[in-house]
């Protein structure tokens, strides 16, 4: 059961409101990149007969002034979307069939990616790169970007695309250094890229010339716009683009350099400043060691009314005691002298420090067992007690002193060591990039020399529409040979054809339409004319030059290969 | 029952019409007076049954773009051209709903709750309301579309089956049929 949502009594929308959404012009821009192009559907070639019947119908009664112009024969089927008629009706392939095979790359709409055609080119599609008709971005597709080169004169010639460049009213021959074609597709619904996210194409052309421009083929006004020059790249046999390049010999800086610690000291070694310094530092250590092997116990001064005793004090027992005169032991807080103690004799006194500044105090026999302990504080009293304080404090202050002095020293000497190491890794950092250098111009050479075989240049640009391209140079046909008044076999004598000059060195073509009776150019620079009539192809004789246009009829070409054989290239 | 005069035609405004569809059948750029004629129309039709401007504006373009699409299948029969591009909309929107989970929205006014009750129910429409909502959210889309262009949209029988691609005795038979369902709905609820 389906389940509904009842409005009842709710917004109302205004007249106003409604027409305020209405946008018929980008509409139409927005169908303009809807529907396959006529001439890749099924349709087209039951009706292109028709078509082509009635645009011969039309030449024929509409006088013969423009007999050698282009012709642009329109076969617009009548029962075709509308915008699909505004856009392709430019592109008129002649033999029924008969395609340039091309790539069909499956794009993750959402990622986009890079893809390499049968001929090598690579095409780069960033993310997020395709418009729906309505101008939004396509998420979550997968989109057919259809790809294909025409390389030579055959694939002009079956691409039916026009070759010719109309400059200030005058038409030149297209001279190719490579062609594409991009088209994207979702199911049988054309898509349009974003403006703002072009793709990039790195083009495989056999032609190294820079001379060549780069057009984009106006399907809309029929006519070829100049879109500036492709730059021109190194041979792909071999070749490491900047990226590759980047990611083999990556830039090096200062961070990636490791110098280690002992190539350091050893450049500091040479050094004669560095060592004096250590010597210093050593000295210093040990007198400040000296001076802590004998660090004299704080002193405390003895309490005036406390009984105390002297003792004998052995410098290898009690060092810390050794600096002072007149030391005294009071009794710890607590402790009484046993008098049967004091009228003994205890002729061995040992002296343990404990926490604190007391003391334990043993006393024994040498010839027995005996002994006793008491617990005390070293003191001293009177003009002893100031003395021993002023021993204290000097010995005190002459270890701060030579603390001070070893820690500049240590601080010039890291100083030092860091400076080496700036030293080393400034070095290091020459010396690895010029080897990086060095690896990229050995590789650049051996590109340069693949470069001379191969004859094959990378021809990079960006587009940010689909459609046709064209690296080409507008050329000239060359000195016209005496103009024929054309009588025309096709086998059988016929009223008009579709002749294309072919010019092989130049790798362009030229189409015209040829009536009877009319004068028709030929061109000195031209390779071969051919004839098309009825979907069949004829090869002009050379006896045609005499008089007449014979043609050699061929047929209708089943495959690319069998078109070249015709062709005899 | 107020018709609304918008779907209604006479004979010479309908011959106008298709002298403009033959036009835009030549070139599309002669598809422009169609489109400013019918937009909102076809947006009226759309956002009746999806209450919401952005998605109806989406669907509109589709249903534009459909039209000119087949444009030279249309035949001309003697019925407004609005019938054959609102079944183009009508098609659309089934689309559109059929792609995402939301629910079916159908915009009335409590006056049409009346127009329906007038035809079926005497009894005041405060009472009988919420049951008659009840009821017609039980019906299937299929039925409750011919009440909604029926009773809450005003359309001729004849325009209706004009858009839904049937015949006009079906779809008056059919509406009929759902007015008795309705009843037995209703005495249940």
């Amino acid at each position: 059961m389906t389940d509904y949502k009842f409005d009842i009594d709710g917004k109302k929308l205004s007249s106003k409101d409604i027409q305020a959404k209405k946008d018929f012009d980008s509409f139409l821009q927005g169908i303009q990149v809807q529907g396959k192009a006529f001439y890749q559907k099924s349709w087209f070639w039951t009706s292109t007969g028709l078509a082509s019947a009635a645009v011969a119908m039309i030449i024929m009664f509409s006088g013969n002034e423009n007999q050698n112009s282009i012709t642009e024969n329109s076969a617009n089927p009548k029962n075709e979307v509308t915008s699909s008629k505004l856009e392709t009706s430019f592109i008129n392939p002649p033999f029924e069939g008969l395609r340039v095979e091309g790539d069909v790359f499956k794009v993750d709409a959402n990622k986009g990616g890079i893809f390499k055609s049968r001929h090598g080119s690579i095409i780069k599609i960033p993310a997020l790169a395709f418009f729906n008709r309505k101008g939004k971005t396509i998420k979550d597709q997968t989109v057919d970007v259809e790809f294909t080169e025409y390389k030579d004169v055959a694939d002009q010639l079956i691409s039916g695309i026009p070759m010719t460049y109309d400059s200030a009213g005058t038409k030149y021959m297209f001279s190719s250094a490579g062609m594409i074609e991009i088209r994207g597709y979702i199911g049988d619904s054309a898509v349009a890229l974003n403006p703002e996210k072009p793709i990039e194409v790195e083009m495989q052309s056999e032609n190294t010339s820079n001379e060549y421009n780069f057009y984009c083929l106006n399907e809309k006004e029929k006519k070829w716009d100049y879109r500036g020059k492709d730059s021109i790249g190194d041979p792909e046999d071999g070749k490491l683009s900047d990226k590759e390049l980047q990611t083999q010999f990556p830039e090096i800086k200062e961070s990636d350099i490791v110098i280690p610690n002992n190539l350091v000291e050893t450049e500091l070694q040479k050094v004669p400043e560095y060592h004096k310094r250590k010597k210093k530092r050593i000295a210093i250590q040990t007198e400040i060691d000296d001076l802590r092997q004998i660090t004299p116990a704080k002193p405390t001064k003895g309490d005036d009314d406390a009984k105390k005793f002297s003792l004998d004090i052995i410098e290898k027992e009690n060092p810390e005691l050794m600096p002072y005169k007149d030391v005294q032991f009071q009794l710890a807080e607590g402790e009484v002298i046993n008098p049967q103690h004091t009228s003994q004799n205890w002729n061995k006194v040992n002296i343990i420090k404990t926490e604190g500044n007391e003391v334990i105090i043993t006393f024994s026999k040498t010839n027995s067992h005996q002994k006793i302990q008491y617990e005390a504080i070293p003191v001293l009293t009177g003009e002893a007690f100031e003395e021993a304080h002023k021993t204290y404090m000097d010995h005190a202050s002459k270890i701060k002193s030579k603390r001070s002095e070893l820690a500049s020293i240590e601080k010039q000497i890291k100083f030092m060591k860091k400076r080496a190491k700036e030293g080393s890794v400034k070095k290091a950092l020459v010396k690895a990039q010029l080897e990086r250098l060095e690896r990229i111009a050995t590789i650049e050479k051996t590109q340069f020399e693949n470069r001379k075989t191969t004859e094959k240049v990378t021809r990079f640009f960006t587009t940010s529409n689909f459609g046709v391209f064209n690296c080409d140079k507008a050329v000239e046909m060359g000195p016209i040979r005496t103009p024929l008044i054309t009588d025309i076999k096709f086998r059988k004598e016929v009223n008009e054809t579709v002749v294309f000059h072919v010019f092989k060195r130049s790798n362009g073509i030229y189409k015209a339409m040829v009536i009877k009776d009319q004068s028709f150019k030929e061109y000195a620079n031209v390779t071969t004319v051919i004839g098309i009539s009825q979907n069949k192809l004829g090869i002009m004789h050379p006896i045609s030059r005499n008089g007449k246009m014979d043609f050699m009829v061929k047929g209708k070409p089943k495959t690319k290969g069998e078109l070249v054989s015709w062709l005899e290239f | 029952m107020n018709i609304n005069p918008q779907y209604h035609k006479t004979k010479d405004q309908i011959n106008a019409e298709q002298s403009l569809v033959e036009a835009a059948k030549a070139d599309a750029i002669n598809f422009r007076p169609i489109y400013d004629k019918y937009y909102e129309i076809v947006f009226r039709f759309v956002y009746q049954r999806t209450g919401d401007q952005e998605v109806t504006t989406d669907i509109v373009s589709d249903v534009f773009y459909k039209t000119l699409q087949n444009l030279e299948k249309y035949e001309f029969r003697g019925l407004p051209f609005s019938s054959w591009l609102l079944r183009i909309a009508h098609n659309e929107t089934i689309k559109f709903y059929r792609k995402v989970s939301k629910s079916r929205v159908v915009k009335l006014k409590t006056e049409h709750l009346q127009n329906l009750t007038e035809e079926e129910n005497e009894n005041h429409l405060e009472d009988f309301k919420p049951a008659l909502l009840r009821a017609l959210k039980d019906l299937k889309i299929n039925d409750l579309q011919l009440i909604e262009m029926r009773f809450f949209e005003g359309r001729p029988f004849k325009e209706m089956a004009e858009i839904l691609n049937k015949k006009e005795s079906a779809v008056k038979m059919k509406v009929y049929r759902i007015l008795e369902k309705l009843k037995v709905l209703l005495q249940k609820k």
